[in-house]
């Protein structure tokens, strides 16, 4: 992906997005709401709904995505790259077992018999750990758990061994056991087949355990990426260092104040010029108005500010908890 | 610091995409309920206009220009068998449309909601039995009780008025049942009632503004409804007697001359068609402005 | 924090009964509560932990007085909360407030941010200056004043939330029942709203009944737990006690579940535990 730029109508939501992900690659995409990292996704995937434009470039397996006409897209979905979203309920079909679906996914882009299609399916259940796989082919999904019907999405999504797996908050609709069992599976099922993982979550604490990178969006704009244990070990970037003190809750003494980051996420198309997040930031210069240029770390990683937080400092730049003052 | 002022604050990124193309609704839904609203404007304007001014009075004679074409003899839009002139009884026609349009949707909506929130907001026997009431009467056509009621009290605008209105109850009932359940469903119910409201002012302060603009869409419908079932009932004389004017029976006098003066049957038709579609529109291009917003959080 | 029990649940159930359309047999009851105890003593932060059907949240409507237990009973300051009329009902609603889990469905979206604050007041015909109590409100929930003429839609999560605590703190309630609270925040406004509770809750001396199925929130901010599965107590005790050696099977599984911020920076501000 390079200089990807999402707008809806008129409203920028993604800017300048660049990432490489290669195979066996697991990359976490970290943001929360308004980080436009929902429709970076989809801007791959080619899903994003009427009205938004999306310019850049975005290529996989040396294919262009952008510009290409629906049909060639539908045909690479599923197949090259596939998805997972949140909610299993939308997408699976509520009239249909879930066996006929999966049989579908796989029947789609390979070119095999009806029967096969079913084996392959059935396969499939087995490998998302569904229990008693031959029942399973038969359930419709509104008689499965909400953890079950991730497990068939899962299994929809890696039927034709696509090269991309983009999994969008998969497991924060699910209970904390069943996500643990989920991620556990998400990171067999990657690593036996080589697939590369693109992992889009609020949670940083999931994306650690699950991923080599890591990708820090705020305000449709990256503003921090590396490898996980720089970037969550020495952020540089003030909203990466932020949210990781606002995510460790562990860390903190029960009862003593907790590190805040000043202000709330703006609406789409609220955030300020130049740097997205420079009304929030304590430690925001007046050359923030600028976009600040990634600027490169050891490593592979980067980060994009004009201040950035001092690497052999802790996060100084939070250690104050938050003065009320709307 | 500068958070506010912004709508959607916390919305998901493809939350976003819906709301995009909610605005694009709204701008085809302006449209809508612009035409809409400028007919149904037009229409009531030439109700008014017609208790101070016709060309000829609506109900005298030109016994010289008998089913006379348009523009002749000074007629715009010519006469009919009796001499009467067209365009003042489409024009004076307007005022029982509408009349009965506001009296039969005020019925229905007066008597209808009340009980669709009371059914929403009451679980348990009541509200079943209110709504099964509501269904059974739904089946009944306003025909049949508009000619129960012209059997009793002699046709006249007001029997069909109450016929409709009455018909048209089922309709409220049902979508402000449908409605309150929703608006139950919310937490702010939840949390007026631990603030100690009754389930009056719950109706009262949440509930009815809530549903209202559902309401408001639904009463631009049934306005129109409310328009083509007087014409039909008109029509077959259950409604409006001469000497009063009304597009319903301009229609049924009109069905002898068919053949030889079919304008005659074509202008009231066009009055009807006209007003149906206009308040039609009206209620849809309302629907569009007003859902969006209701979803931008 | 006192040893004062003000909130006590005893033996309390609650079934639904579901029932199956026409034909077919006796309905079974779905049971959502069975035989839960616990009491909440004064000023103190209780949390409630538990997954989905665990019936965490079943449990917090009863204690406001929503629902009727099936059997069992709840009381506050000993008076029960249950089988209770309109008006003895008002007396309570004074002394509980709840705080809900949406920000965006527990604010009426055609109400002003003053009539909302000011609805407690109202409901429960307390009689004082609702203008000055309405800047007092705003202000102790970290809002500007000219919040008050504004709509919900106008305001992010976080102040929203901001918005429903204040209305729950307008009639001076003893004891704050918050389902959820902060789940649907985005992380950094988290932490703002947990301080806000933290500060609130000691500054006004007040009881927190805090229900969550994050174990690191109520880790944090709570100083006894009860960890429900499935309509059970199945352990509750002191929270530093209950994470640091879990008893039960389930609490173990619970505890091991939670993800571990891995590589997470040396040091933080707020100081460590362990």
């Amino acid at each position: 992906m390079r200089d990807l730029s999402v707008r809806f109508g008129s409203i920028p939501v993604v800017h300048d997005l660049t990432f490489a992900l290669a195979a066996g690659d697991r990359v976490g995409l970290i943001g929360e709401s308004g980080s436009g990292k929902s429709v970076a996704a989809l801007a791959v995937m080619g899903l994003l709904p009427d009205g938004a434009t999306a310019s850049g470039h975005v290529e996989a397996e040396g294919t262009s995505l952008l510009d290409l006409p629906e049909k060639a897209l539908a045909a690479l979905r599923g197949e090259r790259v596939a998805m997972v979203f949140q909610e299993p309920m939308t997408a699976l079909d509520p009239v249909m077992p879930v066996g006929t679906q999966v049989a579908a996914a796989v029947a789609l882009h390979q070119d095999v018999s009806r029967s096969d299609a079913r084996a392959k399916a059935r396969e499939l259940l087995h490998q998302v750990e569904l229990p008693d796989p031959d029942r399973a082919m038969a359930t419709y999904p509104h008689q499965l758990s909400g953890g079950q019907r991730q497990r068939v999405v899962l299994a929809m999504a890696l039927a034709n061994d696509p090269a991309v797996l983009i999994c969008d908050e998969p497991t924060t609709a699910l209970d904390v056991t069943i996500q643990k069992r989920m991620l556990a599976l998400i990171d067999r099922l990657v690593a036996d087949r080589g697939t590369a993982l693109l992992f889009i979550s609020h949670d940083l604490a999931v994306v650690s355990e699950l991923c080599a990178r890591v990708l820090v969006l705020y305000g449709g704009r990256l503003v921090e990426q590396g490898p996980i244990a720089q970037v969550f070990g020495a952020p540089r970037h003030p909203y990466t260092a932020g949210l990781l003190a606002a995510s460790a809750l562990s860390d903190v003494a029960p009862g003593s104040p907790l590190v805040t980051i000043e202000g709330s996420v703006p609406g789409i198309g609220a955030f300020p010029s130049g740097c997205p997040f420079r009304n929030r930031c304590p430690r925001a210069l007046p050359e923030c108005v600028e976009v600040p240029p990634m600027t490169a770390e050891p490593a592979g990683a980067s980060y994009a500010c004009f201040n950035p937080v001092p690497s052999s400092a802790p996060a100084a730049a939070f250690t104050r908890p938050t003065r009320r003052r709307r | 610091m500068t958070a506010d002022g912004m709508a959607a604050a916390q919305v998901d990124p493809l939350l976003a995409g819906e709301s995009v193309s909610g605005v694009r609704g709204r701008r085809s839904g302006n449209l809508a309920a612009r035409i809409g609203g400028g007919v149904a404007a037009l229409v009531v304007l030439t109700a008014l206009v017609s208790f101070v001014w016709t060309p000829y009075d609506p109900t005298g004679i030109d016994p010289e220009n008998l089913l006379a074409g348009p523009v002749t003899g000074g007629h715009l839009l010519g006469t009919d068998n009796f001499g009467s002139d067209i365009a003042s009884q489409l024009m004076a026609g307007a005022r029982v449309t509408l009349l009965v349009g506001i009296v039969a949707v005020a019925i229905a909506g007066l008597i209808g909601t009340p009980l669709g929130v009371l059914a929403g907001m009451r679980r348990g026997w009541v509200g079943a039995v209110v709504v099964r009431a509501g269904t059974i009467l739904f089946g009944f056509p306003a025909l049949l009780l508009a000619l129960l009621l012209a059997a009793a009290f002699g046709a006249s605008t007001g029997t069909a008025m109450v016929a409709i209105g009455v018909a048209t109850i089922p309709a409220f009932l049902r979508l402000s049942y449908a409605a309150t359940l929703q608006v139950m469903a919310s937490d702010y119910i939840t949390a007026a009632r631990t603030s100690g409201l009754s389930g009056l002012q719950i109706a009262r302060r949440h509930v009815l503004p809530n549903i209202s603009s559902v309401l408001l869409v639904q009463s631009s419908v049934a306005f129109a409804l409310a328009i083509l079932a007087e014409a039909g009932l008109s029509y077959l004389g259950l409604s409006t007697r001469p000497p009063t004017p009304s597009w319903g029976r301009m229609l049924h006098d009109a069905q002898g001359f068919l053949f030889t003066d079919p304008l005659l049957s074509v202008w009231p038709g066009l009055a009807i068609a006209a007003a149906v579609l206009a308040f039609n529109l009206l209620g849809d291009g309302l629907r569009d402005l007003l859902d969006p917003k209701l979803r931008d959080r | 924090m006192s040893d004062e029990v003000v909130l006590s649940v005893r033996g309390v159930t609650r079934e639904f009964v579901r029932r199956r359309p026409l034909f077919g047999a006796r309905p079974e009851p779905v049971r959502a509560l069975a035989g839960v105890d616990l009491d909440v003593r004064r000023g103190e932060r209780f949390g409630i932990v538990g997954e989905s059907g665990s019936g965490k949240t079943t449990l917090a409507r009863l204690l406001m007085g929503l629902d009727s237990p099936t059997a069992g009973t709840i009381t506050l300051d000993g008076v029960a909360v249950h089988d209770k009329s309109q008006s003895e009902l008002r007396f309570l609603r004074q002394r509980m407030q709840m705080v809900f889990q949406d920000p965006m469905s527990s604010l009426d979206p055609r109400m002003r941010v003053r009539d909302i604050v000011l609805e407690p007041l109202i409901g429960l015909r307390l009689d004082e200056n609702r203008e000055a109590r309405l800047a007092e409100l705003l202000s102790s929930v970290g809002l500007s004043p000219d919040a008050a003429e504004r709509f919900p839609h106008q305001f992010s999560g976080g102040q929203r939330q901001r918005v429903a605590i204040a209305r729950a703190l307008a009639p001076r309630p003893q004891v704050l029942v918050a389902d959820e609270p902060v789940s649907a925040l985005d992380v950094s406004v988290r932490a703002q709203t947990l301080n806000l509770l933290t500060d609130l809750t000691s500054r006004l001396g007040l009881t927190l009944v805090f229900v969550s199925h994050d174990l690191s929130v109520v880790r944090y901010l709570c100083d006894r737990v009860a960890v429900m599965r499935r309509g059970a107590i199945v352990e509750q005790g002191v929270t530093a006690e209950v994470y640091a050696d879990p008893q039960h099977a389930y609490t173990k599984e619970l505890l091991a579940s939670v993800p571990v911020l891995r590589h997470r920076p040396a040091s933080l501000a707020g100081g460590r535990d362990e």
